[in-house]
């Protein structure tokens, strides 16, 4: 399909806006700012360890899609897993991107579908928490999510089972939120639609099987995630999206949502299942509303999804009805891009300064790095460290290091001082962000700190007279 | 083109232009929101007026509405149950949106056989 001039730009500065804010968290920063980052990296380390490590990695995660995904990082010479990591955030936003981007050109044509590729670009940090908390596997699953729904809404029932599966396997939020889309719509496509041929009725009808019963398995199995304790949460997400610098897109989103349902109709056997995934989304980003407030800024990327959709699809048909010239509705959306694009670089380079700000850290500060990089060189192998849980930076010390280290709460370590209980080879890092400095005894016995920086103490026991 | 024609599409095209114009009005002027989603609801409705077919409205409708009435409900009853309570409220509204929209479909199937020129109830 032969693009006109207007549209290789719009698409141009859609793919420079999507590369070039996804990129700048990587660029700027020099470490993630997410505190399930570690949690990964740790992960991905072990795969290439030993055959039994990797097959316990990927047996013993609830995604192991990502660890597939994540895995080339560990053929990367050179560079540091932190690094890594981030580089892997920003492709999974342009993975996302751009499978926003084909979906959305299969239902609504190029000018939409670079319109969806540039309003995605614009939505990290601001719109979606996955940066910040690192949410690597969330992140993936979006390009799956996003091409399942685009493939069963065109009945390529092969192309959409594998990447439900897909989505299976990178995150099982993003699978829980697929499937019941999927389930709300089986009916109409069971019993209404007639445009479905008897095998793909079939095989729906199969999927929604092993579909309830892997639901009821899994909640009689694992019963305790009916009791999950969370706190509930309320989330700056949707409020951005409802009332913040996405509004226009949003109240553009539900004529755009008509449109599309008309359009669905009328061209595709499966349309019953885009309507039930915005049903879906929206109840999950505003669960908080329901009183309920259960992860509420994860569950709100999906309802962003839906929302570009939409948008994307309405914007160049309802401004054509007005203005005649395709080139001046593609010129008018490159500048909305543009001043979208240019308020969310800087509202981001904003949060990823804060983040990487020497006065005021938000992430594992140069500290703390500095003391676990020493623990790396200087600690023997036979020595093990314990450290307090108060915080989750000192999950970086599996993420930078071979060495054993155990997890304990604070109080655990403060009786421990306090009893002078020294243990062969066990070496203490106390964070001096939460966890209270046994001050007295340090100044008592300077022989027991090994280590010491603004940030940090590395204390031995053995070391006491 | 037939003068109902004509104000037909004189009315989508007046909607379409309020629901833009609101939305870049929102955009420039931040501060001042009440009366661009103002004229943002009426275009809307004015539009989807106009414009919709009940046919197409079928998953359109409650799709929209009944996130809006869960959201409503659910500002005046707090959950005790925690995460028990967000699978009740799933299973219970999609429950919901499925018999409604099924419902829909059904009341239109047999609206379009009542109106149809070729049924027994359209010609006597």
């Amino acid at each position: 399909m032969k693009l006109a001039w207007h549209q290789l730009l719009l698409f141009s500065i859609s793919l420079i806006l999507l590369i070039g804010i996804a990129f700048q968290y990587p660029l700027t920063s020099t470490f993630p700012m997410g505190g399930d980052a570690a949690a990964y990296i740790i992960k991905a380390r072990g795969l290439v360890k030993h055959p039994t490590i990797a097959f316990g990695v990927l047996f013993g995660t609830w995604y192991p899609g990502i660890y597939a995904i994540f895995a080339p990082a560990t053929l990367l010479p050179f560079v540091s897993w932190p690094v890594k990591f981030m580089w892997w955030m920003a492709f999974g936003q342009i993975a996302a991107g751009l499978s926003l981007g084909r979906a959305v050109w299969k239902t609504g044509g190029p000018t939409s579908s670079a319109l969806a590729i540039g309003l995605w670009a614009c939505t990290p940090i601001i719109l979606t928490p996955m940066f910040e908390d690192g949410t690597l596997a969330q992140l993936w699953s979006l390009p799956f999510l996003i091409l399942f729904l685009d493939s069963f809404i065109h009945s390529q029932m092969r192309k959409a089972s594998a990447y439900m599966l897909a989505t299976f396997a990178t995150h099982p939020i993003s699978a829980i939120v697929v499937t019941l889309s999927f389930l709300i719509a089986a009916p109409f496509f069971l019993w209404r639609d007639n445009h479905l041929t008897y095998n793909q009725k079939k095989i729906i009808l199969l999927s929604v099987a092993v579909l309830v019963a892997t639901l009821a398995l899994v909640i009689t199995w694992r019963s305790e995630v009916i009791r999950l304790p969370f706190i509930p949460e309320h989330s700056p997400y949707s409020q951005e999206l409802l009332f913040g610098s996405f509004e226009r897109w949003f109240m553009l989103a539900i004529p755009g949502f008509y449109l599309l349902c008309r359009k669905l109709k009328k061209d595709t056997p499966a349309s019953a299942l885009f309507p039930a995934f915005i049903f879906m989304s929206s109840l999950l980003a505003f669960n908080d509303k329901l009183g309920i407030g259960f992860w509420t800024g994860r569950l709100s990327p999906y309802l962003l999804i839906a929302t570009i959709w939409c948008a994307a699809y309405a914007f160049p048909r309802l401004l054509h009805r007005l203005i005649q010239y395709r080139a001046v509705c593609s010129l008018i959306a490159i500048t909305l891009l543009l001043v979208h694009g240019f308020g969310t670089f800087t509202d981001n380079q904003r949060t990823l300064a804060l983040y990487d700000s020497p006065s005021r850290y938000l992430r594992t500060t140069d500290d703390e790095i500095d003391a676990i990089l020493w623990l790396r060189n200087h600690t023997p192998s036979s020595q093990r460290i314990l450290t307090s849980n108060a915080n989750r930076h000192t999950e970086w010390l599996g993420a930078l290091t071979n060495i054993p280290y155990a997890e304990v709460p604070d109080h655990w370590i403060q009786k421990k001082l306090q009893e002078k209980e020294a243990v062969p080879d066990e070496i203490i890092l106390l964070l001096k962000r939460r966890e209270s400095i046994p001050k007295e005894l340090m100044a008592m016995n300077p022989a027991i700190i090994l280590y010491e920086n603004k940030d940090v103490v590395v204390l031995s026991l053995n070391k006491l007279p | 083109m037939t003068n109902k024609a004509h104000i037909r599409t004189f009315f989508v095209n007046s909607a379409i232009f309020i629901i833009m114009a609101a939305c870049l009005l929102i955009s420039i002027f931040p501060e001042y929101k009440f009366l661009p989603r103002l004229a943002y609801v009426i275009g809307t409705i004015l539009f989807l007026a106009t414009v919709s077919r009940l046919n197409y409205s079928l998953y359109f409708l409650p799709a929209i509405i009944l996130p809006i009435i869960a959201i409503t409900i659910g500002s005046f009853w707090k959950s005790p149950v925690g995460i028990a309570h967000l699978g009740i409220s799933v299973l219970f509204w999609s429950a919901l949106y499925v018999v409604i929209t099924m419902g829909l479909e059904k009341a239109l199937s047999k609206l379009l056989a009542y109106t149809s020129p070729t049924s027994p109830e359209a010609r006597s």
